[in-house]
């Protein structure tokens, strides 16, 4: 009986685990055997064994150091901007009240959406002023009689812009998620801490920040791996320029396998990048218990 | 003090709809330039009627269907993405089952080790994945180009960690007298798993269905990755070609926005009370 059972176990799990061998783990570790390798994309078979010379020639190029220095800033701005205003939206959108409602259902909107929809249409609503036509935000600027400003043709303004259109477009997940945890604090808690006296701010700070801290701390580690995965913003509105100021570090592993044709390349980012996701997830991790500890 | 609070409560229903206007607005706009003259589009700008239409017109939608082949990545996106959908559903949830009830050797440490994987993001093991789903190229000469895009599109995708989790705590909130009168009655694994288990988790099964189609309806970096010729592409890249390739007419480019835009809005809405019901349930019985 108990045989039995482990052989029809074994065949209900079997599938999945083999598929995710095979398409997730697999590939994990192909990264970093590749990595020492000297492989061209159509090359049939492994180039010699060339040791740390991928990673050398790796942190040798600018343009990765670029691309590391570009994907960091956009997730420094990119989490802390974007869990402020969905903790903002979930505050203010915790009521029943109609108009609360219809807030909410326009922020979640643009988290359903396609990135690759809403890159293409950022990129036209950002378009300079000029005679083929001029995007929404500078055609509104002009109205408004302000100056009209470069956006993403701009090296300054380029990496902003995406930043902008992807706290707009990622915030409503996370208010979502942070309305669900507002709605688990019993009523009771408010009531007891307005006895004591509190003020709007000391409930806050006494009974919704302690509440909310868990998942809050989520957020912010689910954000930070989006963020760090950043691809497809600046690949559709501006091809990673202007001058290198939006090229993210998975742009740099794609153009280093499909442009530069150089496979040992492109999986020793991806090795390097592997580690740093990991590192920071880990950090993040032991962060939160320093910080649980101290309470 | 009271018809102060009322006034200003009415300024912050004002405010929180003005907002709410406010971030809705590039999706507005994307809705209104599609349905106007390309002339409008550029006449209207900076002024409110950028969002309103008075001559609606279809012919950015036919412009998109005829040079940007819309129906034809419409139509891949939607194989692969259904493909990925019930090949998961057919792995996962057997899967599920055996995590929440079966007593095996290495339960635990397996089930720890594939939650693990639920955080390795596609984007850090592309180019490998690249790597293991390419010898299998050759079989185009057997396969069409097609039928390869299909399986290289949805294969890797069907099982997953994330779905298998959340199958098993649903399988874990069913009361086991179902399952054991089912025994009794002389059933064995399979059919307790088929006639009984699965059943009782519809709307956890919907929400797995639901989540999967609009991840992969919204995937790029994969397919740009795989497909290679014009016939195989989903319906983001074929968005992301047509966007390139000059004149870039702005209201087609909306037309193919919105045409990729709205089969998965249908589907979420269809499927929402599903995903609510299913999200309470787990509350219900933890």
């Amino acid at each position: 009986m108990n045989r039995r059972e482990h052989i029809t176990a074994f065949l209900f799990v079997a599938p999945a685990c083999a598929l995710i061998l095979l398409f997730v783990l697999w590939p994990v570790v192909n990264t970093f055997t590749t990595s020492v390798y000297q492989v061209g994309l159509t090359d049939p078979q492994y180039g010699p064994f060339c040791g740390l010379a991928n990673y050398r020639a790796l942190f040798d190029d600018p343009a990765f150091g670029r691309s590391a220095a570009n994907t960091a800033v956009f997730t420094l701005a990119v989490v802390p901007l974007q869990t402020a205003l969905a903790l903002v939206f979930a505050l203010w959108t915790n009521s029943p009240a109609w108009s609360r409602r219809a807030l909410r259902v326009s922020v979640f909107l643009p988290t359903v959406l396609s990135l690759t929809v809403l890159s293409v249409l950022w990129r036209l609503l950002y378009e300079p002023a000029s005679l083929s036509g001029t995007g929404l935000f500078n055609g509104l600027l002009a109205g408004l009689h302000l100056p009209t400003q470069p956006f993403l043709t701009s090296p300054r303004q380029a990496l902003w812009a995406i930043v902008i259109m992807s706290v707009w477009q990622g915030a409503g997940l996370q208010m979502m998620i942070f309305l669900a945890a507002l709605q688990q604090i019993p009523a009771e808690r408010y009531e007891a801490a307005r006895l004591d006296g509190a003020g709007r701010w000391h409930q806050f700070r006494h009974v919704t920040l302690p509440a909310i801290a868990p998942t809050a701390f989520f957020v912010v580690m689910v954000t930070t791996i989006f963020a760090l995965k950043l691809f497809v913003q600046p690949f559709i509105m501006t091809r990673g320029g202007p001058e290198g100021s939006t090229m993210s570090v998975v742009q740099y592993i794609y153009e280093a396998a499909f442009f530069a044709r150089d496979l040992g390349l492109a999986c020793a980012a991806g090795a390097v990048f592997f580690v740093a996701v990991c590192l920071i997830a880990v950090a993040q991790r032991l962060l939160l218990r320093v910080v649980e500890d101290r309470q | 003090m009271n018809r102060s609070r009322g006034i200003s409560s009415e300024l912050v229903s004002l405010l929180a709809l003005a907002v709410a206007v406010a971030f809705a607005i590039p999706v507005l706009w994307m809705f209104a330039a599609s349905l106007k003259p390309e002339q409008a589009i550029h006449e209207d700008l900076g002024s409110p009627r950028s969002f309103v239409t008075f001559s609606p017109t279809s012919e950015h939608y036919i412009a998109a269907i005829r040079r940007g082949d819309v129906s034809t990545t419409l139509v891949n996106t939607f194989v692969a993405v259904a493909l990925i959908a019930l090949g998961g559903l057919c792995v996962n949830a057997p899967a599920a089952y055996a995590f929440a009830r079966m007593r095996f050797p290495g339960r635990e440490l397996i089930f720890l080790l594939l939650v693990m994987t639920i955080i390795i993001p596609l984007e850090v093991i592309v180019i490998p994945l690249f790597l293991t789903v390419r010898p299998t190229r050759s079989l185009t000469a057997v396969l069409d180009e097609r039928v390869w895009t299909l399986g290289a599109l949805s294969i890797p995708f069907m099982a997953k960690a994330f779905n298998i989790f959340l199958l098993r705590q649903q399988f874990l909130s069913l009361p086991r007298s179902l399952e054991e009168a089912a025994f009794l009655d002389g059933a064995g694994w399979w059919r307790t798993f088929w006639h009984v288990a699965l059943p009782n988790v519809r709307p956890a099964i919907v929400t797995v269905l639901l989540l999967d189609f609009v991840v992969h309806w919204n995937d790029f970096l994969w397919p740009l990755v795989v497909c290679q010729r014009a016939d195989t592409r989903t319906v983001q890249l074929g968005l992301a070609n047509f966007f390139t390739q000059p004149p870039i007419l702005w209201g087609a480019v909306m037309a193919y926005g919105v045409l990729a835009t709205i089969p998965m809005l249908v589907a979420l809405v269809l499927g929402q009370r599903w995903i609510v019901r299913s999200l309470l349930t787990t509350g219900l019985k933890q």
